[in-house]
Formats: C-alpha cells, structure tokens, sequence
C-alpha cells in the first residue's frame, strides 16, 4: 500500500458533520466581551509611516528639498510654491489611502 | 481564504460576532471530526473539546497573525484542549462506533469503521500525527506547530503510525475484496 492510497482512504472516509445547533450554541456560549485586542493600530500604520519618512529624506536629498529651502529662503519665488502644494497634495493623498484602508476593514454587516 | 482573512480582521478589529459565526460554520466540521478520532469516538465530549477550542479561539483571536493558515491555528488549539482533557482524566477506552449519519454509502462507513479501528491501535501522539497528516493533509512543519513537537519526531510518529495503519488496512482490504 502506498501512501497516496491511505491518503485516499482517510478522504473518502471523512464525512461532513452537520452544524446541528453547534453554531447556535457556541455563539450563545462566547463572553459578552472580547477579552483580548492586541491589534496595536501603530504596527498597522507603520507603512504609511515608513513611507512618509521616505518622503522626508527624498524631499531633503533631491531637489525638492532644495526648492523647500529656497522657499524658506526667499518666499516670494512662486515655483517652491508649487512644490509646496504638490508635495501637501501627495499628503493628503497618502492620508485618504490610509483612510479607504482603516474604513475597507469595517465591512461588519 | 481572502474572505476567510476578510471574516477574521472583522472579529478582530470590530469585534464582529456574525463573521466569527461564519468561521465557525466553515470549520466546525473539520475540527468535531478531528476531536472525534482523538477521543475515540466520544461525540458527547468531542462536542465540547470543539466548543472550548471555538471559544479559546475567539478569546485569542487578536493574537492571531496570518504566519501560519487559520485552519492550522485552530487545530493547534484543538490539540492543545485535547492534551489538557487528556491529562486531567484517564482516557476511557471505548469501543468506536461512528454515529455519523452516511447517505447509502455503505462501503463509506465500513471504510471509516476500518480507519478509526486502525486508529485506535496507535498511541494518541502517533493517532495524532497520522490524522493531521493523512486526513487534513497538514505538512510536517504544520503538524509540528499544531503538536509543538519538533520536527524530527513528527516524522517519526508518522511514519511509525503509518506502517501499523497500512499493514492493518490492507489486511481490511483484503478480506473486503475477497468478499
């Protein structure tokens, strides 16, 4: 006998057992409180987190970090402006995504 | 499995007692059945072994990461009330009569007789490993975490088992086809 034939065996010999109010009675069963959350919401943000960081050091090593320093050096030049708003619009950007995902996970009917 | 993964962020974040229904409705056969070769048949207690192990799953469900599959997890569990019940009580041995209703099957049920017959030759962790590896199809390494043994002696309690199992089923299956 083979082993593919005793894993043949053990299949077919395996029924569905019906829920038969096992369902029913676990629910009524379970604590009115859950006990235990340890889903730490930091550890689900880290990589909004990580990537804002990155955002950070490319700002400050490219030269959009230049422009930002021009801006704080000589405000009045409109194309650090410009940078300033797009880099606020990749922001808010980054905030909705972390928005859709927190709310994707309320699915509760 | 994305709905199962689905179900599961919904007991955990919202606490959500329908989707956690729903997982017990997905595997509450799969883990009675396997309660119900561990205990030699004893539906009655079988039933409650699962029941503790839905509960303790719920309960610590927070702390469950997608590393391993969820069905993995809750076989650990169900293993673990077992080892417990086991330890707390001398195991009665009983003559194994399955009350699983089959339909009109009946080389089925003489095919499950055989099976939990041979099963009940073997030591509870030899039983053990033999069912998470042929009936649920658990690799070794998964068998491994579910019985917190190491890996080197999960093999050996396999393939000791399924030697004894496979002598004595092909014994089965000799006097079944000679009839």
């Amino acid at each position: 006998m083979q082993d593919k034939d005793l894993v043949s065996m053990f299949e077919q010999s395996e029924p569905y057992l019906d829920d038969n109010g096992f369902t029913d009675k676990l629910m009524n069963a379970l604590p009115v409180e859950q006990p235990v959350k340890v889903i730490n919401p930091w550890i689900a943000r880290l990589p909004f987190i990580a990537m804002f960081m990155a955002m950070i050091v490319v700002a400050v090593i490219t030269p959009i970090g230049e422009m930002f320093t021009n801006l704080v050096l000589n405000p009045m030049q409109w194309e650090s402006w410009w940078m300033l708003a797009i880099m606020v619009t990749v922001l808010i950007g980054v905030a909705l995504v972390w928005a859709y995902e927190e709310r994707s996970l309320d699915v509760s009917t | 499995m994305i709905q199962e993964l689905s179900l599961i962020q919904r007991v955990q974040l919202r606490d959500d007692r329908h989707a956690f229904a729903q997982l017990v409705k997905q595997h509450q056969s799969k883990v009675r059945f396997t309660l119900l070769q561990l205990t030699n048949g004893q539906d009655a207690l079988a039933d409650d072994l699962a029941q503790e192990t839905f509960i303790k799953a719920y309960q610590s469900i927070g702390q469950f990461e997608s590393k391993a599959s969820f069905s993995t997890w809750l076989h650990r569990i169900a293993y673990n009330s077992f080892i417990s019940h086991a330890r707390k009580r001398v195991e009665e041995t009983i003559e194994y009569i399955p009350e699983v209703a089959y339909e009109e099957d009946h080389h089925h049920e003489m095919l499950q007789g055989a099976i939990n017959k041979a099963l009940l030759t073997l030591p509870i962790d030899q039983r053990a490993a033999i069912h998470y590896g042929f009936q649920r199809g658990h690799s070794h390494s998964e068998i491994s975490q579910i019985m917190n043994l190491p890996l080197g002696t999960v093999k050996t309690l396999i393939n000791r088992g399924k030697e004894k199992l496979k002598q004595q089923l092909q014994d089965w299956q000799e006097v079944e086809g000679a009839r």
